[in-house]
C-alpha cells in the first residue's frame, strides 16, 4: 500500500471513487474500536526474493493494516525474503526492516514506516491532540492530519479526534478531507490543535466523478463542473434540473412552464442537435433511468462534463454533454436523522390589461363591420344596454385572468435515515412534495423513496451496493388555458346555472365568440395521471490486485402510469353538447442497462497511471401501453370506462426502444503531478441505425499543465493555483426515433384509417405506407474542443475559471421536409424524411468566478458565473439546401424561424414592421414609388393594402412587399447567460442569494396573435384601444380584422427582447444555539426563502423564461424556441423551512 | 485458480452480449416490404386509397366551405371567420390554411394509388379470384388517382405528374404541362373502365368505384377539354346498358335522407358519427387518421345550420336563381327552391318549415330565423332534429350524380350544336323536381344560357359552380356582377381562374416555385 503521504497529496489506494469517504470513515472508526488489532491478527506468507513492496501489498491483502510512509525514504524495491506462520505483523516487519535504518509505529491498523531515531523508535517528538469540526461545529471524522515534510499522519476518529505523535522535524500540521480546504497550522509549542474545516468552494483536491471512475480534480483536463448538495438545495422545485439553473458557466437550465411537475430543459453550451439537444443523465454511475427519482434533498453532488474529451467515455449519448448524478450514501456512525421541510405560497401578481364589455363590443363591431357584417341582436342590446345582469342585480363584468389565478400552496417534506458500520453503511429517505399550480386547478404531488446500502465484504476486497429508488407522480386537475379565459367575453358569468355542466359559455351566433369557458373544461373533465417508477442499481467491486479493480454494475428500471379524464355531460363553447365519456391511459415499461468494467490506478514513483476498461450492453425495454375509451354512460356516479355503454381501444403501443451495445476505454497519465494526459475511447452500437451504420467510434483526448507545482512557482506567492488545460473529443448522438431506417406500414393512429363501405356504412380498416425509410442513417457527430484556465489567488480563496470551447456538430440528424407533392407524409402534414446533413457549430467562452471569506465571525462566499455563447449552421443538407422553415404556431401566419447556413439556428425570421398606413395617400404615395422602382412591372406597393394596415419595410429594396422581404429578427439562444450564488453566515444567522439572467436573446410574444391580432371577435388586450380606426389615425396597431391575415403573418410584432435577470433565490436562516437544543436535536434551523422574488425585463409577457410552445416536443422545442405560446408563468414563492438533524 | 476466475470475468464481460440485441424488432408497425402479401392486406390498402377523400380539403370539411363560396352558392353569416372569409371576398392567398390542404390532401391520393398500383404488381397470384381482386383494385387506383388529377389540374393548373411510384421519390419536380395531365387522366380512366364491375355482388363493397363512375369522369374530362364529340361519346354510354342509372324520386333521398339510390355514380361514403369512444366529432378539423379516432363523417350540416353554426348562408344570386319566367312568359319558381333552402313563408319558393320528423313537432323557419336570411337545406338534417350538438353529419357527399352525368351530356351536346338530343336530358332531370319540361331550347346561345341555369339550381350546393364557371370562362364576369348586386364590390380578378400554388411546396420545391409566377400560380 503505496501511500505517498507527501505534502498535499494524500493518495490511499484502496480508496476508488464514491468510495473515498466511506473508506476513509471506516478506517478512521477502525482505529478506536479496535485497538488490540495487530496483537489479535496474525499473518501468514511465504516469499521468496519479494519486494518490500509486494510483502506490505501481501499484508495488506490478508489483512486491514494499511500501511503509510514516505517512498523517498523506504526503498520498496528492496529484496527480502520472509517465512512466517501465524505472525504477528510487528514479527514481520522486524524482519524485512532489518537493516534499514527504518522503522514503524503501529497505530491500530495503520501502520506508519519512516527513519528511525537514535532510539530505534520512528523519529519522534510530542503528541499533539485536537479535535477537527465543520463550520457547525460538527465532527469531522476521517480528515487526513499530515505533519509536513516527514511521513507522520493520522486520521481523525469519528469523533473527529486525533492523536499525533510530531517527529523531531516537524513544524507544521497540514489537514486535509475532500471536499473541504486544506489548512497547514504551525505547531510551534502547541500540544492541542483544534481545527474548524471549512468547506472548499473550488476543491484542487477534490474528488470529480468522470464517469465510469472519479479522479481528483487535480488530475482532471477537462472542462468538468460540480454542483455541491449545499449548491442543490435551497429552492422549492419538482424537477432536479432546475436546481442547477443559472450555477454553472455554459449550461442554461430553462423551465418549461410554470406548471407544477412540467420540468425544464438543460442544453449544454448550446443546442447542438437538430433532433435531440439533451445532455445525458447518469446517476450514481449508470445510464438512464428518472433523474427525478432522486429527491434534490438526497443529491450528494452534480457533475456536468462540458467538453467531448471527458464526455467521450460516453460516445454515443455524450455529443450533447453529461450531467453525473451522485446520491448520498450513509456513513458509518450511528443513526442519523435528518429532516428538512417546507411550506409555502406560490403566485403569479403580474396580470394583463383586459377590455371590459363596452370596449369589447365595439371592437367585435369593427371587427364585423371589417368582414362586411354585422353586429348580432344580443350584442346589438349589450352596446345599447350594458352587459347582462347576474343573480346579484349587477351588469356581469367578469375578470377572466382574474378567475383563473389563485395562490398555489407549496409544500415539501424530506426525512433522511442514514448510518453504517464497519462493514456496511445504509442511507434510507422519504420525499413528499405537494404543489399548486397558480392557475386553476392542477396538484402536483411527488413521493420518493430511496434506499441505499452498501456492504464491505473479505477485508473490504469485496464491495457491494444496492440502491433502490421509487418515485411515484400523482397529478390531479385540468389547467385552465388561459388563452381561452382571455377570450371569453366579459359579460359571461363563470357560472350559469342554466347551462348543462353549470358554467357559462359563449357561441359564434349570438355572441360572434367560441371561446371556451376554461372552468367547463378544467371541473366537467376532471383529470388524474398517476406514475410509479422504480430503479434498482447493483453493484459488485473487487480488488483483483493492486491497482486494480473489476466491478459489474445493472440498473433494472420499470414503472407504469396511468391517466384517465373523466368527462361530465356539458354545454361547452359553441353549442357543443358534451356527452358523459372517458379515456384511460395505462403503460408499463421496463429498461435494464449491465455494465463491466476493470478500473486500475498506480503510482510509480513520479508516474501515476489510471485506466479503465468496460463494455456496456443495454438491451431494447420493454414497454407495452394501451388506450382505451367509453362513451355514453347511463350514470356518472362512477368513472370506469368499462360501465360505459360503449368502449374501444384507441391506441396500443409495444417497446419503441432502442438497444446499444458499447466498449470503452480510457488512460490517464499524470507526471510528477503537474503533466497531466487522457485519452479516452468508446466504440457503441446502436439499433437506430442501419445494420451498416450501427457502429461508431468515438474519442477524447486531454492534456493539462499544473503550473503552480513547478518549481520557478513556488515563490510566486500571490498565485495559489494556476493550470492550464486543452482538451478535443469527438462524441455522437443517436436520439432519433427508432426504426426509421425500415418501412413500415402506416396504420393511422389507433388503426384509425377507416371508411365506411357498404350498405350498412360500417368502418373498413385500411393500411398504407406513407414515409421513405432511410437505412443510411448513421451517427451525428459532434468535434470539441477546449481550452481552459484554473487560476487561483490569496490561497486559493479567490479562483478563476475560464474555458474556451468550440464546438462542431456534424452529420445532425434532420427530419428534412419533403415537398407535398410527393404525397407522403400523415394527412394534412408535409411528408418528412430523416438524413444526417447538417453541420452547426457553438464556440462560446465561460467564466466562473468564486471568492470566500472565512476569516471573521461574518463568514461569506460569492460565485458568479458569466457566459457568452454563438451559435451558427454551417451547412445544411435538405432539398436544394433550402432553409428549414418552423415555428407556424399559428395556421396562416407562416413560419416564424428560420434555419440558414451563416445564421443562428431557429433564427425568428419574418416581416419588418415599419407602421400602421395613416391614409390612402400614404399608400398611393407607395403604390407610385413601387411603380417606378419596378418600372411599372408592379403597380401595388403590398398587394390589396389599405390605411390602417401595417406597412412592412421593403428590406430587399425592389420598391414592393412580398415573401422575399422576410428577414432575420432575433435570435432565439441568448448570447450571455450569467448566474450566481452569494452566501453569509454570521453567528447562528444564514443568508443566501442566488440569480440568474439571459442577455442579448429574442422571444416571441405568440399570445399577441389572440390577444392584440383582433381577427376574430375575442376579448383583446387594452392595447388595442389604440388601433386604426378612420382615415388619418396615427395609430401602433392596425384597423381590427382588416387584412389581418396580412397584418397577423409573422413579423416583428411578435419579436421582443427576452432579457432578464432574476433574483431566483433569497433565504434567510437561523441556527438555535446548540445549548438549546444539544438533549434533543444535533441541529434546528428555520429559514425563510422567497423564489422568483425579483425579475428584471422588457418582456410585456408574463414571464420572460420561455421555452417553447411544445416543450416535450424536439422539434418544436429546437425550432420553435423562446415562443410563449401562452406559456404559464412561472410563480413567486415564498417558503417557510424548518432543518431538524438528531 | 486466481487465473480462472480472471479469465472467467474477462470471458462474461465481453462475449455476453451478442449482436443480435440490436436487431430490434418493430412491433408497433408491420413491415412495410412483407406486409402486403395477400387478399386482405390488399384489400385494406385499397380502403387506404379512399381515405384521403375525407381529408381535410376534401369531403370532411373545407372543399364545400371553399368551393360553395368561391362560386357563390353559399354567401358569408356573420359567424364566418379567419381563412374562410377569405374565400367570399376572393382574398385567399398562398398561405391560406384552408386551401393548402386541398393540393395536399390530392397528392397523397396520387402517392397511395400509386403505391397500391405498384405493390399490386408484384403480387403474383394464380387464385382466379385474387387475380380478379387485383384487377378491380387496380382500376378503383386509376379512378381516384384520375379524380385527383382532375381537380389539380383544373384548380392549379400545370402540375407535377407522378404517375407510378418512383416519381413519388423524385422531390424537386417541375410542373408538368396541362395537356400532359389530362393525357394521364384518360389513359388511366380508359384502363380502369377495362378493369372495374359495372356493380358489386358484395352489398359490403357498396361505395366502391364502379366502371360507371370511371366511364363518367373520362366523360367529365373530355368535357373540361373542350372535346365534346368524346364527352358526348363517353357519357352517353351510362345512359345505356351495362349501366342502369337512373334518377333518384326526390332531390331528398340523396341530400336529406342519405339514400342509397341508382343516381349515385360516385359519392364519399360520409357514415354515422359512433360516439366520442369511437371517434371524435371534431375530426375533420385535422384529427383524420391522428387525434380523431375512428369517423367518416362531415361537419357540414353543423357549420352551416342556421341553429348551430350557421356561418353562411345561400347567396341572393343562387336564391334568384331559383325564380325565372317560363316559357309563357310567367314567372315560375323551381321547385327545387323548396328542397336547396329554407326561407320565411312565402320567399322566394324556400322550405318554409323544418323538423318535419321530429318529435316536438313541425317549426317554422321564420319563427327562428327573424332577419329574413335564407339558410341551406340540402345537406342539412334539421327536417329531423332541431339542432346538432355535434359536427356528425352522415350524408354522403355526392361527386358524380346521375343528373349530373345527363347535364354534362346535354351540354356536350349543345356545344356541338346537337341541341334537339340535349332537350329531353335536361327535361329528364327538371320532370324528376316537378318543373315544367322545355318544348325547345332555342338555338344554340338560348341552349347554352338554360343548360348553365339547369347545373346552377340542379347541382346548388354540391360545389360544381366554381368549377363549371371556370370552364365556361365566365367566372371574373359572373361573381363580380353577382358581388356587386349583393354587397357592392367586384372582387374577382383574372388570376382567380386558378387557386395560388400554395407557399408550403414553394417553400419545399425550389424547381416549383421557380415556374410560380405572380406570386400566385
Amino acid at each position: 500500500m503505496k501511500n505517498n503521504l507527501s505534502m498535499l497529496n494524500m493518495k490511499i489506494r484502496k480508496a476508488k471513487g464514491l468510495m473515498l469517504i466511506a473508506f476513509l470513515l471506516v478506517f478512521s472508526a477502525i482505529q478506536v474500536s479496535a485497538s488490540n488489532y495487530s496483537e489479535s491478527t496474525k499473518l501468514s506468507m511465504r516469499l521468496k526474493n519479494a519486494s518490500i513492496e509486494t510483502v506490505l501489498n501481501q499484508i495488506e491483502d490478508q489483512s486491514e493494516f494499511h500501511f503509510v510512509y514516505n517512498e523517498k525514504q523506504l526503498n520498496v524495491n528492496r529484496k527480502v525474503n520472509v517465512d512466517f506462520n501465524d505472525a504477528r505483523v510487528e514479527t514481520i516487519l522486524d524482519a524485512i526492516l532489518e537493516n534499514t535504518g527504518m522503522s514503524y509505529k503501529v497505530v491500530d491498523r495503520q501502520i506508519i514506516i519512516g527513519k528511525a531515531g537514535d532510539d530505534g523508535e520512528i523519529q519522534q517528538g510530542k503528541t499533539v491532540t485536537g479535535k477537527v469540526t465543520d463550520e457547525l461545529g460538527e465532527a469531522v471524522p476521517g480528515v487526513a492530519v499530515a505533519v509536513k515534510g516527514t511521513a507522520a499522519g493520522v486520521v481523525t476518529d469519528i469523533n473527529g479526534n486525533y492523536s499525533l505523535t510530531i517527529p523531531e522535524k516537524g513544524q507544521v500540521l497540514s489537514f486535509s478531507f475532500i471536499g473541504m480546504r486544506t489548512q497547514d497550522i504551525e505547531i510551534g509549542a502547541q500540544t492541542i490543535i483544534n481545527v474548524t474545516m471549512l468547506t472548499e468552494t473550488i476543491g484542487i483536491d477534490e474528488v470529480i466523478a468522470i464517469g465510469y471512475s472519479s479522479t481528483s480534480r487535480k488530475n482532471v483536463a477537462s472542462a468538468i463542473s460540480k454542483l455541491s448538495s449545499d449548491e442543490i438545495v435551497g429552492l422549492s422545485v419538482s424537477d432536479v434540473r432546475q436546481t442547477m439553473q443559472g450555477k454553472i458557466a455554459g449550461v442554461q437550465v430553462t423551465n418549461n412552464s410554470g406548471d407544477p411537475g412540467s420540468g425544464a430543459r438543460v442544453i449544454i453550451r448550446g443546442m447542438g442537435s437538430f433532433s435531440n439537444p439533451d445532455p445525458l443523465y447518469v446517476i450514481d454511475g449508470i445510464q438512464g433511468g428518472d433523474i427525478n427519482s432522486v429527491h434534490p434533498q438526497d443529491i450528494e453532488n452534480i457533475t456536468v462534463l462540458k467538453d467531448a474529451s471527458s464526455a467521450a467515455i460516453y460516445g454515443t449519448a455524450g455529443a450533447n454533454g453529461v450531467v453525473l448524478i451522485t446520491t448520498k450514501s450513509g456513513l458509518k456512525g450511528k443513526l442519523k436523522v435528518q429532516y428538512d421541510g417546507s411550506v409555502g405560497v406560490a403566485n403569479v401578481s403580474k396580470r394583463y390589461d383586459l377590455l371590459e364589455t363596452a370596449d369589447y363590443v365595439n371592437l367585435v363591431e369593427d371587427i364585423q363591420k371589417a368582414g362586411g357584417l354585422a353586429l348580432t341582436e344580443k350584442l346589438i342590446g349589450i352596446q345599447k344596454n350594458g352587459a347582462p345582469l347576474g343573480p346579484d342585480g349587477q351588469p356581469i363584468a367578469t375578470d377572466w385572468q382574474e378567475e383563473i389565478f389563485r395562490p398555489g400552496l407549496v409544500t415539501d417534506h424530506n426525512i433522511r435515515f442514514s448510518g453504517g458500520s464497519e462493514t456496511s453503511s445504509y442511507a434510507f429517505s422519504a420525499g413528499y412534495i405537494n404543489q399548486e399550480s397558480t392557475i386553476i386547478d392542477r396538484n402536483f404531488q411527488r413521493a420518493t423513496v430511496g434506499a441505499k446500502f452498501d456492504e464491505k465484504l473479505f477485508n473490504n476486497r469485496l464491495r457491494l451496493g444496492q440502491n433502490v429508488r421509487v418515485k411515484n407522480d400523482i397529478n390531479k386537475g385540468g389547467l385552465a388555458n388561459f388563452n381561452d379565459a382571455f377570450r371569453m367575453p366579459p359579460y359571461v358569468a363563470v357560472y350559469d346555472a342554466n347551462n348543462l355542466g353549470g358554467y357559462g359559455r359563449a357561441d359564434k351566433v349570438t355572441d360572434l365568440n367560441d371561446a371556451n369557458n376554461p372552468f367547463n373544461s378544467v371541473y366537467n373533465s376532471p383529470y388524474e395521471g398517476r406514475s410509479l417508477n422504480v430503479n434498482l442499481d447493483l453493484y459488485a467491486e473487487l480488488d483483483i490486485f493492486d491497482g486494480l479493480v473489476f466491478k459489474t454494475q445493472g440498473r433494472l428500471s420499470g414503472g407504469n402510469s396511468n391517466n384517465h379524464t373523466f368527462n361530465y355531460p356539458s354545454n361547452g363553447g359553441n353549442f357543443v353538447k358534451l356527452q358523459a365519456d372517458m379515456n384511460e391511459f395505462f403503460d408499463q415499461y421496463y429498461s435494464m442497462i449491465w455494465e463491466n468494467l476493470f478500473n486500475y490506478n498506480k503510482t510509480f514513483g513520479i508516474h501515476n497511471i489510471s485506466a479503465t476498461i468496460g463494455n456496456s450492453y443495454s438491451p431494447s425495454h420493454l414497454y407495452r401501453s394501451v388506450s382505451v375509451a367509453g362513451s355514453n354512460y347511463t350514470s356518472t356516479a362512477i368513472q370506469n370506462v368499462a360501465l360505459a355503454n360503449s368502449t374501444s381501444v384507441t391506441g396500443a403501443s409495444v417497446n419503441s426502444g432502442k438497444a446499444r451495445i458499447s466498449y470503452f476505454g480510457r488512460v490517464g497519465y499524470t507526471l510528477m503531478g503537474k503533466y497531466i494526459f487522457n485519452a479516452t475511447f468508446r466504440r457503441d452500437a446502436s439499433s437506430v441505425f442501419g445494420e451498416n451504420n450501427r457502429w461508431g467510434n468515438f474519442y477524447g483526448l486531454g492534456a493539462a499543465w499544473d503550473i503552480t507545482s513547478e518549481e520557478f512557482m513556488k515563490d510566486v506567492s500571490a498565485i495559489s493555483n494556476l493550470k492550464f488545460r486543452a482538451s478535443y473529443g469527438k462524441t455522437g448522438n443517436d436520439n432519433i426515433p427508432a426504426f426509421l431506417t425500415s418501412s413500415t406500414v402506416w396504420k393511422g393512429s389507433g388503426n384509425n384509417i377507416v371508411y365506411s363501405f357498404g350498405d350498412g356504412e360500417a368502418f373498413s380498416t385500411g393500411s398504407i405506407v406513407n414515409s421513405i425509410p432511410n437505412p443510411d442513417l448513421k451517427w451525428e457527430e459532434t468535434k470539441q474542443t477546449d481550452i481552459g484556465v484554473d487560476i487561483g489567488f490569496l490561497k486559493n480563496k479567490l479562483n478563476f475559471v475560464f474555458d474556451y470551447y468550440n464546438r462542431n456538430n456534424e452529420d445532425l440528424l434532420i427530419e428534412t421536409q419533403i415537398p407535398i407533392t410527393t404525397g407522403l407524409g400523415n394527412p394534412g402534414r408535409v411528408g418528412t424524411m430523416w438524413v444526417n446533413a447538417a453541420s452547426m457549430k457553438n464556440s462560446g467562452l465561460e467564466t466562473t468566478v468564486m471568492y470566500s471569506s472565512n476569516e471573521n465571525e461574518f463568514k461569506w462566499d460569492i460565485s458568479a458565473n458569466i457566459t457568452y455563447s454563438t451559435n451558427e449552421v454551417t451547412a445544411l443538407g435538405t432539398v436544394g439546401d433550402l432553409p428549414i422553415s418552423k415555428g407556424e404556431f399559428m395556421a396562416g401566419i407562416g413560419n416564424s424561424t428560420r434555419t440558414d447556413i451563416g445564421h443562428p439556428l431557429a433564427s425568428y425570421y419574418g416581416y419588418v414592421v415599419d407602421h400602421v398606413a395613416k391614409d390612402q395617400a400614404e399608400i398611393n404615395a407607395l403604390n407610385e414609388s413601387a411603380k417606378a422602382i419596378s418600372g411599372g412591372t408592379v403597380t401595388e406597393y403590398k398587394t390589396g393594402m389599405r390605411p390602417g394596415d401595417y406597412i412592412f419595410k421593403d428590406t430587399d429594396g425592389n420598391g414592393y412587399v412580398d415573401t422575399k422581404d422576410r428577414d432575420y429578427l432575433g435570435n432565439p439562444a441568448p448570447k450571455w447567460m450569467y448566474g450566481g450564488t452569494f452566501n453569509a453566515t454570521y453567528k447562528a444567522f444564514d443568508f443566501q442569494l442566488m440569480w440568474q439572467g439571459i442577455a442579448d436573446v429574442s422571444v416571441v410574444n405568440a399570445g399577441r396573435y389572440w390577444w392584440e391580432g383582433m381577427s376574430k371577435p375575442f376579448n383583446q388586450l387594452t392595447t388595442v384601444m389604440d388601433r386604426w380606426r378612420k382615415e388619418g389615425d396615427v395609430a401602433t396597431l392596425p384597423a381590427a380584422a382588416q387584412n389581418s391575415g396580412s397584418n397577423l403573418a409573422f413579423s416583428s410584432w411578435y419579436v421582443e427582447n427576452g432579457s432578464y435577470f432574476r433574483l431566483k433565490n433569497l433565504s434567510i436562516g437561523y441556527t438555535l444555539p446548540s445549548q438549546v437544543t444539544k438533549n434533543v436535536f444535533e441541529k434546528v434551523r428555520f429559514y425563510i426563502s422567497a423564489q422568483n422574488l425579483l425579475t428584471l425585463t422588457s418582456y410585456s409577457g408574463y414571464d420572460p423564461e420561455i421555452s417553447s410552445y411544445s416543450p416535450g416536443d424536439n422539434n418544436i422545442a429546437i425550432f420553435a424556441r423562446g415562443i410563449d405560446q401562452y406559456q404559464r408563468p412561472n410563480p413567486a414563492i415564498y417558503r417557510f423551512g424548518i432543518q431538524l438533524n438528531f | 485458480m486466481k487465473k480462472i476466475i480472471y479469465f472467467t470475468l474477462i470471458v462474461l464481460v465481453f462475449v455476453a452480449c451478442s449482436e443480435s440485441t440490436l436487431d430490434v424488432p418493430n412491433e408497433n408497425n408491420y413491415d412495410g416490404t412483407t406486409f402486403f402479401t395477400n387478399a386482405t392486406s390488399y384489400t385494406e390498402a385499397s380502403t387506404a386509397m379512399y381515405t384521403p377523400l375525407l381529408f381535410q380539403g376534401l369531403y370532411s370539411r373545407e372543399f364545400y366551405f371553399i368551393f360553395d363560396l368561391l362560386g357563390n352558392d353559399a354567401e358569408k353569416n356573420f359567424p364566418l371567420q379567419g381563412g374562410l372569409l377569405e374565400f367570399p371576398n376572393y382574398t385567399h392567398t398562398p398561405n391560406n390554411g384552408e386551401l393548402n390542404p386541398v393540393f395536399n390532401s390530392c397528392y397523397k391520393i396520387v402517392f397511395r394509388t400509386n403505391f397500391v398500383i405498384a405493390q399490386l404488381e408484384n403480387w403474383n397470384t394464380e387464385v382466379e379470384s385474387e387475380i380478379a381482386l387485383k384487377t378491380r383494385i387496380t382500376g378503383e387506383a386509376e379512378f381516384l388517382k384520375s379524380l385527383s388529377y382532375f381537380w389539380l389540374v383544373t384548380l392549379f393548373g400545370d402540375v407535377p405528374l407522378k404517375n407510378k411510384l418512383e416519381d413519388h421519390y423524385i422531390f424537386e419536380s417541375p410542373r408538368t404541362p396541362k395537356a400532359e395531365v389530362w393525357a394521364a387522366i384518360e389513359t388511366n380512366l380508359k384502363d380502369a373502365i377495362q378493369r372495374l364491375p359495372v356493380s358489386y355482388d358484395n352489398s359490403a363493397d357498396y361505395g366502391r368505384v364502379t366502371k360507371g363512375a370511371a366511364q363518367a369522369l373520362l366523360g367529365k374530362a373530355y368535357l373540361y377539354q373542350k372535346k365534346y364529340a368524346e364527352a358526348a361519346t363517353e357519357l352517353a354510354k351510362l345512359t345505356t346498358s351495362p349501366y342502369s342509372y337512373k334518377l333518384t324520386g326526390s332531390l331528398d333521398d340523396l341530400f336529406i335522407q342519405d339514400k342509397k339510390t341508382d343516381e349515385t355514380v360516385f359519392a364519399v361514403m360520409n357514415g354515422p358519427w359512433q360516439g366520442w369512444g369511437v371517434g371524435n366529432a371534431y375530426y375533420m378539423f385535422g384529427g383524420q387518421e391522428g387525434w380523431g379516432g375512428k369517423a367518416t363523417h362531415t361537419g357540414r350540416a353543423m357549420e352551416y345550420g342556421f341553429n348551430d353554426w350557421w356561418n353562411v348562408l345561400v347567396s341572393d344570386a343562387l336564391v334568384n336563381s331559383f325564380t325565372y319566367t317560363d316559357e309563357s312568359g310567367a314567372s315560375f319558381t323551381d321547385p327545387r327552391a323548396a328542397l336547396t333552402f329554407y326561407s320565411a313563408a312565402g320567399v322566394k319558393g324556400g322550405d318554409a318549415t323544418f323538423c318535419d320528423e321530429c318529435l316536438e313537432g313541425v317549426i317554422q323557419y321564420g319563427e327562428v330565423i327573424k332577419e329574413g336570411q335564407k339558410s341551406w337545406r340540402k345537406y342539412e338534417l334539421y327536417e329531423s332534429r332541431k339542432n346538432y350538438g355535434q359536427p356528425d353529419s352522415p350524408i354522403n357527399g355526392q361527386i358524380i350524380r346521375y343528373a349530373d352525368v345527363l347535364l354534362m351530356l346535354a351540354e356536350a351536346y349543345i356545344e356541338d350544336g346537337k341541341i334537339a338530343q340535349a332537350l329531353p336530358l335536361i327535361n329528364q332531370v327538371r320532370k324528376r323536381s316537378g318543373a315544367f319540361e322545355y318544348t325547345t331550347l332555342g338555338d344554340k346561345a338560348k341552349a347554352t344560357t338554360l343548360l348553365r341555369r339547369e347545373r346552377q339550381i340542379e347541382l346548388a350546393g354540391e360545389q360544381h359552380r366554381f368549377f363549371d364557371l371556370v370552364r365556361w370562362g365566365t367566372l371574373v364576369s359572373t361573381i363580380n356582377a353577382e358581388k356587386q348586386a349583393a354587397i357592392g364590390v367586384s372582387p374577382v380578378k383574372d388570376y382567380h381562374v386558378l387557386l395560388p400554388i400554395p407557399q408550403a411546396e414553394r417553400d419545399a420545391n425550389p424547381t416549383l416555385d421557380s415556374q410560380v409566377q405572380n406570386n400566385w400560380n
